[in-house]
C-alpha cells in the first residue's frame, strides 16, 4: 500500500513539475515575443525616417520626370540644366546628345522649385561673332578656300551670352578660362577678371533687377562656345534644382 | 526514506527555480514595454508613424511612388523613336544613322560655312548656316538635279536666269538627295577632299557610301536632329 502511495505521490510531483515547466516555457516565449516587439518598435523611428527620406527622394524624381516628359513630348531639342549633378545637356526626346560640365551656377529671384521649364526666345551674344564676307563673283572655289583657311566652327562662337526667356527670365552663360594650355596662375587671373567684368556688367546694367528670375552658369571657354554653336532657335530649358 | 526526501527536495527546488525564471522573464517583458512607452519621439513625427500601421502606410506610399516613377521612366524611354534617326553633330562634322541605341552607319560630313553674301544692290543677303534643331526627311530623290538659287549666280558673278529650267544642274549633288525643308538637303559631293570642313551653303554633304546607306534606310518622316 505504502509502495502504491509513494508511487502516487511521485506521479503528482512529476505532473506539477511538468505543468510548471510548461508555464515557464510559456512565460519565456512571451518574454521573447515581447522583446522582439519592443525591438521592432524601437527600430521604428529610424525606419520611418529612412522611409520618409525615400518618399522625398521619389517625389523629387517624380516631379523631375513629369517635367521632362512634358518637354520631351515635343520633338524639338531642349536644354537640361541639373544643378545637383552639375551638368548641362542638350537633349532630344529624353536622350542626351551633348553633355557639358557646369563650373559654377547661381540663381537669383523666384520661389524655390524642384524642376521648372523656361522658354527661350533669343540667344543674345555679348560679343557678336564676326562672319567672313563673300565677295559677289568670287566663285565657290574662293569661298571654299576662305572657309578652310578660317574655318567656321565652335571656336568662333561667343564666350559669354544671354538666353532670354519668356516671363522675363534669363539664363546667362559665362565662360571661365580653359585648363588647356594655360597655367593655373593665368587661369586664376583670367577667371578673376571675367568674374569682375561680369559683376560690373550686372551692376551697371542693373541686370539682376531687370529680370524676375535669372540663372548664371559658368562653363569652360570651349563648353560655352560649343553650347552656343549647338543651340537651335527657340527651345525649352528644363532646370532641375539642387535644393 | 532519506532518499525519497532528498528527491522531493530536489524536485521542489527545481520547481521553484523554474517558476522564478518564468516570473523573471515576465518581469523583463513588462519592463521593456514600459521603457518603450516612455521613449521620446523625434521632432516632427507623429506617434502613428511608430505603430506598425503607420509604418505600413509609409511603405505603401513609397511603393506607390516607386511604381509611378517607374511608369514615368518607361514613358520617357518610349518617347525616343525606335525607328531610324539621323543625327548630325556639326561640331564634330559627323553624321550618324542610328536605330534605338544601335549605330547603323556613320561618317564625316560637311556643313554650313557661316559666311555672308550680299548682292550688288545690298538689298538681299544670305547667311550660309546649317540650321539646328529637329527636322524630318521630306522627300528622297535619285539622281537629283540642283536648281541653282539666286545666291549661286551672285557668288559666281553670273546673270540670274529668268526661267527655272535654265537653273537645272545635274551631277552636282551626287547619286541621291534627301530634302529636309527650306531648300536644305543631305546629299553627296564632288569635293570629297573637303569633307569634314564647314564649306557648304547650309546643306549637309556626305560621301557616296554613307549616302547610299542613309538613302536606303531613311524614309520620308525619318527624324533628323542637327546640333
Amino acid at each position: 500500500m505504502q509502495h502504491i502511495g509513494n508511487a502516487g505521490l511521485q506521479k503528482t510531483a512529476s505532473m506539477r513539475i511538468r505543468i510548471l515547466s510548461l508555464v515557464a516555457l510559456l512565460a519565456g516565449s512571451m518574454a521573447v515575443s515581447c522583446r522582439s516587439r519592443s525591438e521592432r518598435s524601437s527600430r521604428g523611428p529610424s525606419e520611418a525616417q529612412s522611409e520618409q527620406k525615400r518618399i522625398a527622394m521619389l517625389t523629387r524624381q517624380e516631379q523631375i520626370l513629369s517635367a521632362e516628359i512634358l518637354v520631351a513630348k515635343s520633338t524639338t531639342l531642349y536644354l537640361y540644366i541639373d544643378s545637383l549633378t552639375g551638368n548641362i545637356e542638350l537633349r532630344a526626346r529624353g536622350r542626351s546628345l551633348r553633355s557639358l560640365s557646369i563650373r559654377k551656377i547661381s540663381r537669383t529671384g523666384g520661389p524655390p522649385f524642384v524642376a521648372q521649364i523656361w522658354e527661350e526666345t533669343e540667344a543674345k551674344p555679348l560679343q557678336v561673332p564676326e562672319r567672313a564676307k563673300m565677295v559677289p563673283g568670287s566663285g565657290e572655289e574662293t569661298s571654299s578656300s576662305i572657309a578652310t583657311q578660317n574655318p567656321w566652327g565652335p571656336k568662333r562662337m561667343p564666350l559669354d551670352y544671354d538666353l532670354l526667356c519668356k516671363e522675363n527670365r534669363l539664363v546667362g552663360i559665362r565662360s571661365l578660362a580653359s585648363a588647356q594650355s594655360r597655367s593655373l596662375f593665368t587661369r586664376w587671373i583670367i577667371g578673376g577678371f571675367r568674374r569682375s567684368r561680369d559683376w560690373v556688367r550686372n551692376v551697371l546694367g542693373r541686370r539682376n533687377s531687370a529680370y524676375s528670375e535669372s540663372l548664371e552658369i559658368w562653363l569652360s571657354e570651349d563648353d560655352a562656345q560649343l553650347l552656343f554653336w549647338s543651340l537651335p532657335k527657340q527651345f525649352d530649358i528644363l532646370i532641375v534644382n539642387g535644393s | 526514506m532519506s532518499q525519497g526526501v532528498a528527491r522531493n527536495l530536489t524536485k521542489t527546488i527545481l520547481t521553484c527555480f523554474i517558476g522564478l525564471a518564468g516570473i523573471a522573464l515576465l518581469q523583463a517583458c513588462s519592463i521593456s514595454k514600459t521603457s518603450e512607452g516612455k521613449k521620446a519621439l523625434p521632432a516632427g513625427m507623429s506617434r502613428s508613424v511608430h505603430s506598425s500601421g503607420g509604418q505600413d502606410s509609409l511603405q505603401g506610399k513609397a511603393r506607390a511612388l516607386e511604381n509611378r516613377v517607374r511608369r514615368l521612366e518607361a514613358t520617357k524611354y518610349h518617347l525616343y523613336p525606335t525607328g531610324p534617326i539621323i543625327l548630325v553633330d556639326t561640331a564634330q562634322s559627323r553624321l550618324s544613322l542610328v536605330s534605338g541605341s544601335k549605330v547603323i552607319a556613320e561618317g564625316t560630313c560637311s556643313t554650313g560655312n557661316g559666311m555672308e553674301l550680299t548682292d550688288g544692290s545690298g538689298k538681299r543677303s544670305w547667311t550660309f548656316d546649317t540650321p539646328r534643331g529637329y527636322f524630318r526627311v521630306l522627300s528622297k530623290v535619285t539622281n537629283p538635279v540642283w536648281y541653282r538659287p539666286d545666291w549661286s549666280y551672285i557668288e559666281e558673278g553670273e546673270p540670274i536666269p529668268k526661267n527655272r529650267s535654265s537653273r537645272a544642274e545635274a551631277n552636282t549633288l551626287g547619286d541621291y538627295a534627301l530634302a529636309f525643308g527650306n531648300g536644305f538637303f543631305i546629299h553627296g559631293t564632288l569635293y570629297t577632299r573637303l569633307l569634314g570642313a564647314n564649306v557648304t551653303h547650309g546643306c549637309i554633304r556626305i560621301d557616296d557610301d554613307l549616302l547610299k546607306k542613309v538613302y536606303a534606310t531613311a524614309q520620308p518622316g525619318t527624324p533628323i536632329w542637327i546640333y
